[in-house]
């Protein structure tokens, strides 16, 4: 059973994260660039994952780094920092699916083939996220975190918010939703 | 090592863990040898496999859009919003807060020379017992951001309160956790506010009894069955959760109709059919405490990995 790696406890003084935000709180806001210039393309690319189209991922990044920018001060390094805004992000994507009185992904995945680093094979991108789509955003969710950040299930426990197991459960019910979905794509593409 | 015989629609349904290796080393081979002769589970895993090595291949990585400038404008101009409960954990901390109110008014106001009287039907609130509020704030991971709201309505709810049993006069028992502060009038029965810990539903697809291995599999005839309207009593109300496949539990409940107590040991694994798949979700309440019995709340130190039970296979 993969219960993958525990959660990073106590970033000692040597992880650049820790430092970076320990400039900030002691006044040097230019440390706050670094930390977003570092984080900014994964937090992207998570949200783009989670919400589908490119407008919406911006606002949930926006609105993640502003919550960075705040809450920094009361970081204290007990968890790894990337996991930390893995879950302001989730949060973040999750606020905005919930706060649209019915939610909508964009049809149109054109944006795909823009990719600052594209793939080999477009159309498995392009079918991978169209199947997500049509998954519920909590499936999407761990999907997006398992796969494509590659995130443990200690620390997809972490950004979710709930327990290693309950993410077991919601990982087995997301891949069989996914394969179904993904499945009637290919049928009615071939 | 036995391999024992695997049913097709099990098989299918364990596909991604199989590929994933995440089964026991006695579940991996029961399946390798299903597969070996079951074409169309094959097929089926196969599928499977094609959609998860999709999802596994390299992403497209997307330059993010540059939000510096308007990141540091905004979070210099809004003002700090508050920790928002979830409507469903306010309501827990609103009910958690009144109780210990109440609580320390009768702390205050109780009178050791007061006769209490006892019945059959009657349980007397302590008078000085600590109920902690349930936990409403999210798992154990500190940092949590301000303004942030929970994620998802699968996330875990208030722990389950447990209360020390306070000494007392031989003759008061007191049943735990208490959601009614007031002291109820001898003659009155009290009436119980069900305290769910854990909430489970009905997977629509179960197998038939006969279908069940009572050494493995979760207990149809638990879900099925409750032929005393005990599933028909249990509300879903407040906490909500799942038991974890692959783990033994005893849930004990209580039917308000006729105060019939039944301890339910479960052992969950994922089970054919149905969506969602395997985990049976189902909802607990608290015990009344009677002189004539020694049952007390569900909730006493009743914890999902603290439980190691047999598994019983009710009807």
């Amino acid at each position: 059973m993969r219960l993958g790696s525990s959660v990073e406890m106590n970033a000692g003084p040597g992880d650049s994260d820790m430092s970076l935000v320990a400039e900030f709180v002691s006044g040097r806001a230019a440390a706050f660039d670094r930390l977003y210039e570092r984080h900014s393309a994964q937090v992207y690319n998570t949200c783009l994952g989670i919400l589908g189209n490119p407008e919406d991922a911006r606002d949930a990044m926006q609105d993640t780094f502003v919550q960075l920018y705040r809450s920094l001060p009361g970081f204290k390094g007990k968890s790894r920092f990337s996991t930390w805004v893995y879950r302001i992000a989730v949060n973040k994507c999750m606020d905005l699916i919930r706060g649209r009185p019915r939610w909508e992904s964009s049809d149109s995945l054109e944006w795909v083939g823009d990719a600052e680093r594209p793939v080999g094979n477009l159309l498995l991108e392009e079918s991978v996220r169209r199947a997500l789509l049509e998954l519920k955003p909590d499936y999407r969710m761990v999907l997006v975190l398992c796969y494509f950040r590659q995130l443990s299930y200690a620390e997809i426990a972490e950004c979710v918010g709930c327990s290693i197991e309950q993410v077991r459960v919601r990982l087995h019910r997301a891949r069989k939703a996914f394969r179904k979905v993904y499945d009637e794509g290919d049928r009615n593409e071939v | 090592m036995k391999v024992i015989e695997m049913k097709c629609k099990q098989v299918c349904s364990l596909a991604s863990e199989y590929l994933a290796g995440d089964l026991p080393e006695g579940k991996q081979a029961e399946i390798r040898a299903h597969l070996a002769d079951c074409e169309s589970c094959r097929a089926d895993v196969e599928a499977t496999d094609r959609a998860l090595s999709a999802l596994r291949a390299p992403r497209a990585v997307f330059e993010p859009p540059d939000v510096l400038a308007e990141v540091k404008r905004r979070a210099a101009a809004e003002p700090v919003r508050g920790f928002r409960l979830r409507p469903v954990f306010a309501a827990w901390a609103v009910a958690g807060t009144a109780a210990l109110i109440a609580v320390l008014w009768l702390a205050l106001s109780w009178n050791p020379t007061t006769p209490v009287v006892n019945s059959p039907s009657v349980v007397t609130a302590p008078p000085a017992q600590h109920i902690p509020a349930p936990e409403v704030a999210n798992p154990p991971v500190e940092d949590v951001p301000a303004g942030s709201e929970t994620v998802t309505a699968d996330e875990p709810g208030p722990a389950s309160v447990k209360t020390p049993a306070p000494k007392r006069k031989p003759r008061v028992r007191s049943p735990r956790p208490q959601p009614t502060p007031s002291v109820p009038e001898p003659a009155d029965p009290i009436e119980y506010e069900p305290t769910v810990e854990y909430i489970m539903v009905y997977t629509p697809d179960m197998p038939e009894p006969s279908d069940v291995r009572p050494e493995s599999d979760v207990s149809a005839d638990m879900a099925l069955a409750s032929p005393d309207g005990l599933i028909g009593a249990a509300t879903a109300n407040g906490y909500e959760g799942t038991l974890p496949d692959n783990s033994s539990y005893s849930i004990r409940m209580v039917d308000n109709a006729n105060g019939e107590i039944t301890t339910l040991n479960v052992y969950t694994e994922t089970v054919p059919g149905g969506e969602p798949n395997g985990v049976i979700e189902y909802s607990v309440m608290p015990i009344a405490a009677t002189p004539d019995t020694d049952e007390r709340s569900s909730t006493d130190g009743t914890h999902p990995h603290d439980i190691s039970a047999p598994v019983l296979v009710l009807g």
